[in-house]
């Protein structure tokens, strides 16, 4: 039972260097091989829309300094020479905020990715035990698998944010209601990076306790909306608005500095009614009276406002991300050795 | 073979109260107890959903017990420090379908730096003529196989966790295979733990078994000790039950044919009575056990666990 056909030897452990040319390594070697298509798509995706960004960079200053839009609009709303505003728009205005729309939804998209392909698909086909068998702890593995995609998004969300900022702020933006600061919110500075990462987690969480592919992806898809819908409706209460108290009903709109969060009455005793009813038609005076309230506050964010909130919904996002990574790390232990 | 291996005082595996449950309720594993030597090539054998494979994954890390536990080379299985040193081929032998082969060695390399034998893992792949630039999708089964082999070899590991091998290489690929995997074994006093069917394989090449039916461990130890543990007993007889001079031997199974008994027992002294007594083979002992769920377990003294189940600190826990 000792004969051997193959005959082997006591060759000391070595390492061929042969295709162990520069790059990344081990784990990391691992991930990127595994999702070498995917990786390629996002690279070109990315190229694809920050050279789309480059190009209408140019265009909107062109444009801008051509049609005098930045003198002009200085002095704000409806300012713009005839039908220059609206070409403009068609032309450009328009573009921009469609790739905002694609930044925007990017972070969902990374979200299924991680979900599917990158975890559930492993544990459904059992391929994971490749690695946790070649010397990887599960932790470990978990470990790549946030961490490769993580500097992805870092890296790939902090150009596309940045650039698109950019685009963002050429434009004459007081002409373009649709794109006023708190509008393109959810397009522009750090919060679409923060975005990616908590998709990027919640991913995670959707893959190890669904371990399939479509059922992960699928989980994401809603579950990124519901978590995406609520950091927006907490927006505007991270940072404190700044209240105005006037006699007479102020607007909703203030124009594209401010943006407006609450509105309604002061009783006498100096409580607040968040938009009292008071009928379709009411003199607003006679409202007040209705109601027996002293005058009206609004509440709205300045300008000045964009970065500490920017910056807060961030960390909040983080915060939710570190959470949920920290859900992925307690399935792991609780599942696996 | 593995005389010259064989490290009687070190243990690749212990199991002390180990129980696996399954999600759904119902036990893969319960209350096994056995230990394993260094340097043994050990036979896994049981019927089909015994807890075979559930016992390898358990030893390779992949799965967490539900209670007791398995110690694998001095350590707890699946810590950090005796993954490097375990190598496992999974029944489903789970590959990326779209690598080649040459990247799924370097997978190995990558993930056991300082410790891959890629001569080892070539060594293997060449034999099977395989193409190290193919598509491991492209590949057959007994390709497949062949290249899951040379993952776990290229690892140079203390202890190799073998799940149904050899099941889907042909009948001269197999016998080169089990005499390549036997050299490598016992060049490197590797422990080996093989689950397989085919009795006769593990006849010729393993020197210690393991039996495991309904998730308990039924025989543990050295083959030839289980072996002359056990009488096959033959003759005439008519009467009703089980004889009476039986009654000082553990009987193992008795079945009658027309007026022929044949029993398997485990002799406790000498058998008195006009018998024909033979030693089984591996064959017999096996298929003996399985037909006869009842029978008590035995291991050997080496296969007794060595620290009692008390001494866990999880279960202490």
């Amino acid at each position: 039972m000792t004969t051997t056909t193959t005959s082997s030897s006591l060759a000391p452990p070595r390492d061929r260097d042969r295709d162990r040319g520069r790059g990344p390594r081990g784990l990391a070697w691992l991930v990127l091989r595994q999702h070498r298509a995917a990786v390629w798509t996002f690279g070109v995706a990315l190229l694809v829309l920050l050279s789309a960004l480059g190009t209408l960079y140019l265009s909107i200053t062109d444009y801008v300094a051509d049609h005098g839009l930045a003198d002009v609009c200085t002095a704000g709303w409806a300012c713009a020479p005839d039908g220059t505003i609206g070409a403009f728009s068609d032309e450009l205005a328009d573009p921009v905020h469609y790739i905002g729309r694609v930044v925007e939804c990017l972070p969902v998209l990374f979200g299924m990715f991680v979900a599917g392909p990158l975890i559930a698909r492993e544990l459904h086909s059992g391929t994971y035990k490749l690695a946790w068998t070649q010397s990887v702890s599960p932790l470990r593995w978990l470990a790549a698998k946030l961490a490769v995609p993580a500097t992805a998004v870092l890296a790939g969300f902090s150009l596309l944010s940045a650039a698109y900022t950019s685009v963002w702020r050429a434009q004459p933006l007081p002409v373009i209601p649709g794109q006023w600061w708190w509008r393109s919110f959810p397009m522009i500075g750090v919060v679409p990076v923060a975005h990616a990462l908590l998709a990027l987690a919640l991913g995670a969480v959707a893959g190890l306790l669904l371990k399939r592919t479509v059922p992960a992806m699928g989980a994401v898809l809603v579950a990124y909306p519901v978590i995406a819908g609520l950091l927006e409706s907490l927006r505007g209460g991270l940072v404190g608005p700044v209240t105005e108290l006037s006699a007479e009903m102020p607007g909703l709109i203030r124009g594209s500095d401010d943006w407006v969060t609450g509105r309604g009455m002061i009783g006498q005793g100096g409580g607040r009614m968040p938009e009292p009813d008071c009928g379709i038609g009411v003199d607003p005076a006679d409202c007040l009276a209705q109601h027996h309230a002293r005058g009206w506050y609004v509440d709205y964010h300045p300008a000045s406002h964009l970065w500490p909130l920017q910056w807060a919904e961030a960390g909040l996002s983080l915060a939710l991300a570190a959470l949920l990574a920290g859900g992925a790390v307690w399935l792991v232990r609780r599942q696996w050795p | 073979m593995t005389d010259l291996t064989f490290l009687p005082d070190r243990t690749a595996l212990e199991a002390a109260g180990l129980g696996v449950r399954y999600r759904r309720g119902g036990w893969a594993l319960r209350a096994c107890s056995f230990r394993l030597p260094a340097g043994r090539v050990c036979a896994l054998v049981g019927p089909n959903g015994a807890g075979k494979s559930t016992l390898l994954a358990l030893a390779a890390g992949l799965l967490r017990p539900t209670e007791g536990r398995l110690r694998v080379l001095g350590g707890e299985a699946g810590d950090p420090g005796v993954r490097p040193r375990v190598a496992y081929l999974g029944q489903d032998r789970p590959l990326y379908p779209d690598f080649t082969v040459a990247e799924t060695l370097r997978l190995g390399r990558e993930l056991n730096p300082g410790h891959w034998d890629q001569a080892a893992a070539e060594r293997l792949v060449h034999g099977g003529n395989l193409s190290l630039h193919a598509r491991v999708g492209s590949l057959s089964g007994g390709q497949r196989t062949r290249v899951a082999l040379a993952l776990a070899f290229g690892k140079r590991p203390e202890l190799l966790l073998l799940d149904e091998p050899m099941s889907d290489l042909d009948p001269l690929v197999r016998h080169e295979t089990t005499a390549a995997l036997m050299a490598e074994a016992a060049e490197n006093a590797t422990t080996v733990l093989m689950a397989s069917h085919v009795l006769a394989e593990l006849d010729a090449v393993c020197d210690y078994l393991l039996l495991v039916s309904d998730g308990r461990v039924r025989l543990a130890g050295e083959i030839e000790d289980l072996i002359s543990a056990h009488r096959l007993v033959m003759g005439r007889y008519e009467d009703a039950g089980t004889p009476r001079e039986f009654a000082a031997h553990t009987i193992v199974e008795a079945r009658t044919t027309g007026r022929q008994l044949t029993a398997l027992i485990r002799p406790d002294g000498p058998v008195r009575g006009h018998w024909e007594i033979a030693e089984p083979s591996l064959e017999e002992l096996l298929l003996a056990h399985l037909r006869a769920p009842g029978a008590p377990a035995l291991l050997t003294p080496s296969a007794e666990p060595r620290t009692p189940l008390d001494a866990s600190p999880k279960a202490a826990a």
